[in-house]
């Protein structure tokens, strides 16, 4: 899109803007009469915001600002892209008269230049200026419309809470709302919303920047900029955090140049340099456009001004009904979320390292808990869908009085506002500092983990001042380095819900698949150990590395073990969930599958077999989530997992020593049920 | 200034723009796997599967629109303002899908392959035509077929342009954006057929100032021969309004002209 951009002299302050209804900022600006009106109407209306709002004053930064003197506008309305890099690089100060006009002039011929200096095609310009725009001729006039205005603009700001959305999102957002008002079928339409916006903006309750925006330049830039050095853009997307090597410069009609857009978020809606990213969270008062719309999380927003207070007694964790382990795991996580935040760790992050089978769903009931208690907002985000489809339940049963939204892609609940959020991490592009506390599971799962894009949203969804748990039963080796070096809050739940220790994996030597697959027989090792599992009623589990061995190591078992049901299944398998339907009712006994099956599924009484295991697509995680299948259940904790392999890799002995240790560390604890018998 | 001449101006100055960033060259575009890489042009972005699966019309069934199979709409409709239509594709789940992350999604990248299979219908045309490519112009001008300024805004880019545009820098045809939409329609695809028809009749005019230019640059001084680019061939309703109103220009602008307006889609369904 484009927009107006303008620049405003007042005392010893100038700045400039950008708008996209320039009517209302020279209201804003020009006529004192008009900004109180606004003022007041929102504060009136502030108070009756259903959710949590940081209590700020608007006033602040206008009564620094003082009375406006002079204020130009551009007269042909430029692209969003230029406009937000003439007002990163105002150079603020005193500009008195026509310096103010020059100035604005000679930014915005800077940033068509700095196009031509990339190579890209510069269009013919229509002769523009910069023209002075006069004082109201009756001050005060406006009020009515301001007063009528701000109640829309109050309306917009609260739907639009802790949310980070492009101008179609917001638009559908806020007609799903029916926020027009009485007439709610009516669609919303930019040209009704713009004005709203841009007020909510003016008084620093909605942020609006560029979906793809020029990152802050560090100050010694800017100083070198000012001696004459060129301005090298560094674009950044805004929604999802991706640099330039992801842009995509193509020219677009919106704005007429050749604008940048985002491919690494594409799937969540393009994300462009001249569009528009509404970001519902409060802003510095009277910043217009200047804002970059991440602010630095080194500047938390006014935490004293917090509205609910953190608690500092301990909550009573009985009602949860949890094991000692689950408790002292929640009672760490609440104590770090209650104190006071560390102006040294603006980062606030909390590693919560459960083995599987802890029962971490339990354990972080009580967290989300206290964050309601305080009258917060909580969210819990998992790479996949079929998680979150099986939270949900689990979640509305242990919060029957909260309102709960579920989000993954195509949900209904989208443009739902709710005290708990379930989400896949995709979602989380949506919202920008929208909850006190969000917890991510399964970090260490794929997409999640390795992409920056994600870890930037999640880390972006929290408020300033909010928390973040990570879940997982096998954190990525940096985060495990973080919380050994103390740089990095955690707690260990190193024993199963059911108080048993972890199955401990035998190693098996054995050839690979490849060859076991070409020859006759199967070796004794092997028949012995699935004749074992099989005579004692247990489910077996086969895991291999390619999907291309499945169906034929299936078939060969069958041959051996023709007693019993196999099947064998993987990721290109389109009756999956059938068979692991079966599998479960013990319907299929011996189930071949890839890592595919590698979390998520908990079948009672079931055994382990990892062929291959010294494969490289089996990594020390992998390991241990597929190890983490046997012993699930209360009545057959114990279960047996093999390692078959011809050789003993890195991956596979970290595994088994980190099993142990957690066996360990459960055992010195006393959280062992064997502890209990002695 | 327009929004088409702004377009103009950007490919004259950098023709191969969309590539600009291409990152991953080695995956492929749909489904990630590795490319092909000794497939011509853009069909290289493409892995092996997902190359073979392209829905290649081969061989027409109805002459007017080159529909691969019994058209009901040619045989109805009485007089078509259009020589004949050709496509490069069947309209099929995977084609639907390009052109849907293309144009809806916003999906650049997705440009050069199906400016690619624009090109091969083109060749196909040219061939069935008998215009050799040693013609010197064997068509005197691509004409896009318009979308709405509200959708151009939306989208920022009309797909039909684009693709139309690479095929003229390609051929060496000038690019004519001879035609405007005079309102703003329903969705194509939300509408029956009945009111498909209905609505498509007015919605396009000539823009007599491209028309003139058009003229302008023809190579024969008594005929010329224009070429429609649109990226779906439904039931022609929407290029056959467009040559309707074409027609109607030229006639008025140049009486005693003889012209033949042919149209090349993307994909037929
Ligand atoms: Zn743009
Ligand atoms: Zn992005
Ligand atoms: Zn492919
Ligand atoms: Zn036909």
């Amino acid at each position: 899109m484009k927009v107006v951009v303008y620049a405003v002299a007042a005392g010893k302050r100038s700045w400039a803007g950008w708008s996209l209804a320039p009517e209302i900022d020279t209201a804003y600006w020009l006529d004192p009469g008009y900004r109180a009106e606004a003022e007041l109407a929102f504060r009136e209306k502030g108070n009756d915001a259903p959710s949590r709002v940081h209590d700020r004053q608007p006033a602040a930064g206008a009564g620094e600002a003082g009375e406006a003197e002079r204020l130009v506008a551009w007269t042909e309305p430029l692209p969003l892209g230029h406009a937000l890099a003439v007002a990163e690089r105002w150079p603020g100060g005193r500009l008195p008269g026509r310096r103010l006009d020059q100035t604005l002039s000679r930014l915005i011929a800077d940033a068509w230049a700095g196009d031509a200096r990339l190579g890209l095609p510069v269009p013919r310009q229509p002769a523009a200026h910069a023209a002075h725009v006069p004082r109201a001729a009756e001050p005060g006039a406006g009020r009515a419309d301001a007063h009528a205005l701000a109640a829309r603009a109050c309306r917009a700001a609260a739907l639009l809470q802790g949310r980070a959305l492009l101008v179609s999102e917001a638009l559908a957002l806020l007609e799903a709302a029916g926020a027009a008002g009485p007439a709610g079928a009516v669609p919303a339409t930019w040209s009704a919303w713009a004005p709203a916006l841009q007020l909510a903006a003016l008084l620093g309750r909605l942020r609006l920047g560029g979906a793809v925006a020029p990152q802050p330049q560090p100050r010694l830039l800017r100083w070198r900029q000012a001696l004459g050095a060129r301005p090298r853009p560094r674009l950044r997307c805004q929604r999802c955090g991706s640099g330039t090597a992801r842009m995509r410069r193509t020219p677009c009609a919106a704005c007429g140049r050749a604008c940048a857009y985002c491919e690494a978020c594409l799937t969540m809606g393009r994300s462009r340099e001249c569009g528009l990213l509404i970001l519902g969270s409060p802003g510095s008062p009277d910043a217009g456009g200047s804002s970059p719309a991440v602010s630095p999380r080194s500047e938390p927003i006014m935490p004293a001004a917090r509205a609910m207070p953190r608690q500092a007694a301990a909550p009573d964790l009985a009602v949860w009904n949890l094991s000692p382990a689950q408790t002292a795991a929640a009672s760490a996580a609440l104590a770090y979320i209650n104190a006071p935040g560390d102006p040294r760790q603006p980062r606030r992050r909390f590693l919560l390292w459960a083995v599987t089978g802890a029962g971490k769903t339990e354990m972080i009931f009580p967290l989300i808990a206290s964050a309601l208690a305080r009258g917060g907002r909580a969210l819990i985000a998992t790479p996949r869908r079929d998680v979150v489809l099986e939270l949900d339940p689990r979640i509305r049963k242990a919060f029957p009085g909260a309102a709960v939204v579920t989000l993954y892609g195509g949900s209904e609940q989208r443009w739902e506002q709710g005290e708990i959020t379930l989400a896949t991490t995709h979602q989380l592009f949506r919202f920008r500092e929208g909850f006190d506390l969000v917890i991510v599971d399964e970090i260490d799962a794929f997409p999640y983990h390795g992409d920056p894009m994600l870890h930037f949203a999640a880390e972006n969804a929290r408020t300033p001042d909010g928390t973040h748990v990570l879940l997982s039963a096998t954190p990525p080796a940096a985060l495990r380095a973080e919380a050994r070096l103390g740089r990095l809050a955690h707690v260990r739940v190193p024993v199963r819900f059911h108080r048993h220790p972890l199955p401990v994996p035998a190693l098996l030597s054995m050839p690979p698949v490849r060859k076991l697959l070409r020859q006759r027989g199967l070796p004794r090792g092997l028949t012995s150990a699935l004749g074992r599992s099989i005579d004692r009623g247990a489910q077996l589990f086969v895991f291999v590395q390619q999907i291309r061995d499945v169906e034929p190591l299936a078939a060969k078992l069958r041959r051996f073990f023709p007693a019993i049901v196999i099947a064998g299944t993987s990721s290109q398998d389109p009756d999956r969930t059938d068979k692991v339907q079966q599998f479960r009712a013990r319907a299929i006994r011996l189930l071949v599958t890839t890592t595919i099956l590698e979390r998520g599924v908990t079948v009672p009484k079931s055994d382990v077999f990892i062929l291959d295991a010294d494969g490289r697509l089996f990594d020390e995680a992998s390991l241990i989530q597929m190890a983490g299948r046997a012993g699930r259940s209360k009545d057959d904790p114990a279960g047996n997992v093999y390692f078959c392999a011809p050789e003993r890799t890195r991956a596979q002995t970290s595994a088994i020593a980190q099993i142990r240790s957690m066996n360990r560390i459960a055992r010195r604890h006393g959280y062992l049920i064997e502890n209990e018998r002695r | 200034m327009s929004v088409g001449s702004i377009l103009r101006s950007f490919r004259r100055a950098f023709p191969a723009f969309t590539a600009l960033l291409a990152a991953n060259a080695n995956a492929c575009l749909v489904c990630g796997g590795r490319c092909e890489p000794r497939q011509q042009g853009h069909f290289g972005s493409l892995c092996r599967t997902c190359f073979r699966g392209i829905p290649w019309i081969t061989r027409v069934y109805c002459l007017i629109c080159g529909r691969p199979e019994h058209c009901p709409d040619c045989v109805r409709r009485a007089r078509a303002a259009f020589v004949l239509s050709r496509s490069a594709v069947r309209y099929d789940a995977a084609i639907r899908a390009w052109i849907a992350q293309y144009k809806y999604g916003g999906n650049e990248a997705f440009e050069p392959l199906l400016g690619e299979l624009l090109t091969m219908a083109y060749r196909g045309l040219c061939a069935e035509l008998r215009l050799p490519p040693s013609m010197p112009r064997r068509f005197d001008a691509v004409i896009p077929v318009p979308v709405s300024e509200a959708r151009l805004l939306e989208r920022g880019f009309n797909q039909a342009e684009r693709l139309g545009g690479r095929l003229a820098e390609s051929e060496g045809i000038p690019l004519v954006d001879a035609l405007r939409r005079t309102r703003h329609s329903v969705k194509q695809s939300a509408k029956t057929r009945g009111a498909r028809l209905r609505d498509t009749h007015n919605l396009f005019r000539a823009d007599s100032a491209a028309v003139a230019e058009l003229l302008h640059s023809r190579s024969r001084p008594d005929s010329c021969r224009l070429l429609l680019i649109d990226d779906i061939y439904t039931t022609g309703s929407t290029v056959n309004a467009c040559a309707e109103a074409l027609a109607d220009a030229l006639r008025q602008a140049a009486p005693t002209l003889r012209f033949e307006i042919y149209c090349l889609t993307l994909a037929r369904s």
